[in-house]
């Protein structure tokens, strides 16, 4: 009797979980457009690779799947723990943004986040599964496209990774999720060791 | 099929897997060059034996396209790790054939997120391996690896309306066979990204900036030889796994009547990519030819999938294999006076001039172009006149530069060798009912 309640409260808590991070993940991919300084660029993707890990967990406990485990672990070691600190080692030698407007980028960025419910929604009747990891999508390709940057673009390709893991998860039953997953944050470690090894490099030439 | 390491296609991707981890130790450049042409020769040997091993099973598939296009790349391969042997040991070498084994495994896979992973796989050896202060190149390529991955995802989901969760959803041929059963929505959804994706790895206009100006390709020959070794004479078979991979995504929407046409957007990226190859090659440098024909040739066969129809198909098929073939040829040969006369020939048969065989698929698409949208012959026919025109006066300006010497005549001969192969190989295609009927057979195959 209690372990039957103590299950349906943790469903329920999976369930509102799952779209919270989400919502909150989205907030914060804002945060990363318009962010400037360093210091909170870093601090909001570290927290939406937590944020990633605790949707990814909630997944794993609904459909009972050892391996989304595996992923959310994966995901929060990279996305959360490692790449915020090799960014945090080489924030100091990089210069924060250049000032630039924020309504264009915001307004942009809402109208992808629209786009991305209305394409989701309409594609199918279970298609809202899809919405937030699209509107992820679409926003990190947004800080791709606007941002000059290294380090907001390395922020950008992180929300990329994000959004992979996040449609990987959502997927029921899928077979190899975790070398899935794998690839998935390769993009993000791999854009943030390229920068890390161009910057020290850089740093040890002045 | 068999277990993998006894089937060709599990070979044809072991061996090179296998020649990456060994080469990565072996330090003495002359023992290097000879085990990554063997590797490479096996690896030609397996696919060349894949037309007698047909099959599919759960990751992997062996059909007419992926055996065409297999032998297709590990020819590419050879002749890459001929042109390249000088610099194959170590880490260059590795680099090398872990990236020639990643285009294999993602040409014979037979599901879209390992196709997905062993492009990615690719591409990031080649970006990582190369100039550490590329950026624009790295930053496309892994916008376009996400869009590819993510549209694969959405496939999954899509396949999960009529498959079994697993392995089914993701494989090409399941969904190609179950299409008509599929929400329309979600297919049109994952074939979007899927192709904003593979366009983008395969270079394919307006994408094509990024292997133009960043890394690898800004003189390329530079790139090639000096920066990122041997591995960059692979980039033109890594645009023709991605288009591979853009037919078989073709193929899955196409099923299906309600999704979205995959015609019109394949036409305009198409046209685009000829538009943009035609005006950039008219005042080309040399160390950009080879990057512009691969665009030119990538564009046509884009065209030629989204016209559709098995004549156009099968042009495509020929345009495509002679983009990666022909390429290297040039890239290696503009870098280096003494072979510029054999980047010179291989620049005529990339110039759509007879009797090669592209010279009749481009003729054909042109026909094809004027039965099924006559109006867009003009533009296209104008375009390609003008990227004609543009390569027939690099092969010129080529062939009157003074050309260095070749240290000896068995020096000489030997470095014509891969070229003289590839030619014949060419003007044999272009004048042997042969290959006409086995690329329609492909293309039949088709829907």
């Amino acid at each position: 009797m209690t372990l039957a309640l103590f299950t349906g409260v943790l469903d329920a808590v999976a369930h509102g979980a799952i779209p919270l991070a989400g919502a909150a993940m989205i907030v914060l991919a804002f945060a990363l457009l318009l962010a400037r300084r360093t210091v909170p660029l870093i601090a909001a993707s570290a927290v939406q690779g937590a944020l990633l890990a605790l949707a990814v967990l909630a997944q794993a406990w609904l459909q009972a799947s050892v391996e989304l485990l595996l992923v959310a672990a994966l995901a929060f070691a990279a996305q959360a723990v490692a790449v915020p600190m090799l960014l945090r080692h080489i924030a100091p030698l990089l210069p924060d943004g250049p000032p630039r407007g924020m309504v264009a980028p915001a307004a942009a960025g809402v109208a992808l986040v629209a786009l991305a419910v209305v394409l989701a929604t309409g594609a199918a009747p279970d298609g809202h599964v899809l919405a937030v990891p699209l509107a992820l999508l679409l926003l990190g390709c947004l800080v791709l496209a606007v941002r000059r940057d290294d380090l907001a673009r390395t922020g950008g390709v992180l929300v990329l990774g994000n959004a992979l893991v996040l449609a990987l998860a959502a997927a029921p039953g899928m077979a190899g999720s975790a070398l899935v997953a794998l690839a998935a944050l390769a993009l993000s470690t791999a854009s943030a060791g390229m920068l890390a090894r161009r910057t020290l490099a850089g740093g040890m030439a002045q | 099929m068999s277990a993998w390491f006894t089937s060709p296609a599990g070979l044809a991707v072991a061996v090179p897997l296998a020649a990456a981890l060994g080469l990565w130790f072996v330090r003495r450049a002359a023992l290097a060059g000879w085990l990554g042409l063997a590797a490479a020769a096996t690896t030609l040997a397996a696919c060349a034996a894949l037309p007698w091993h047909e099959g599919a099973d759960a990751l992997l598939r062996v059909d007419g396209l992926a055996m065409h296009m297999a032998i297709v790349t590990a020819l590419g391969g050879l002749l890459a790790a001929w042109l390249g042997r000088a610099r194959m040991a170590g880490a260059d070498g590795a680099a090398f054939h872990a990236v020639l084994a990643a285009l294999v495994l993602a040409v014979l896979s037979n599901n879209l997120l390992l196709t997905a992973a062993a492009v990615e796989a690719a591409l990031l050896v080649l970006l990582l391996h190369g100039n550490p202060t590329a950026r624009r190149g790295l930053l496309a390529g892994v916008a376009g690896l996400a869009m590819v991955l993510f549209g694969s995802m959405v496939m999954y989901h899509a396949g999960l309306a009529a498959l079994a969760p697993g392995l089914a959803p993701m494989s090409w041929d399941a969904l190609a066979d179950a299409a008509p059963a599929l929400p329309p929505g979600l297919l049109s959804l994952g074939f979007a990204f899927l192709l904003a994706g593979y366009a983008t790895c395969a270079g394919l206009a307006p994408m094509h900036g990024w292997p133009m100006q960043g890394w690898p390709m800004q003189g390329w020959h530079r790139a090639a030889m000096h920066q990122a070794g041997p591995a960059a004479l692979l980039l033109p078979a890594l645009t023709g796994v991605s288009m591979l991979a853009l037919l078989r995504g073709r193929e899955i929407v196409m099923g299906h009547g309600d999704a979205v046409d995959a015609g019109p957007p394949l036409l305009i990226l198409g046209l685009l990519s000829v538009l943009t190859a035609a005006f950039l090659l008219r005042r080309a440098r040399a160390g950009r030819l080879a990057a512009l024909a691969v665009l030119l040739h990538a564009g046509l066969a884009a065209f030629a999938f989204g016209l559709g129809g098995a004549s156009a198909i099968a042009a495509g098929l020929a345009l495509l294999s002679v983009a990666v073939l022909l390429p290297p040829l040039v890239a290696h040969g503009t870098a280096r006076p003494a072979a510029y006369r054999t980047a010179a020939a291989a620049l005529a048969v990339l110039a759509l001039l007879p009797p090669f065989a592209p010279f009749g698929s481009a003729v054909t698409l042109l026909a094809e172009t004027l039965r099924q949208t006559p109006w867009l012959f003009l533009p296209l026919g104008l375009a390609l006149a003008g990227a004609v025109a543009a390569l027939v006066a690099q092969t010129a300006r080529l062939l009157s530069a003074p050309a260095g010497r070749a240290p000896g005549r068995l020096q000489s001969i030997l470095a014509a060798a891969p070229a003289a192969l590839v030619l014949a190989l060419a003007l044999a295609a272009g004048m042997s009912p042969a290959a006409a009927a086995w690329l329609g057979l492909l293309a039949e195959g088709l829907r």
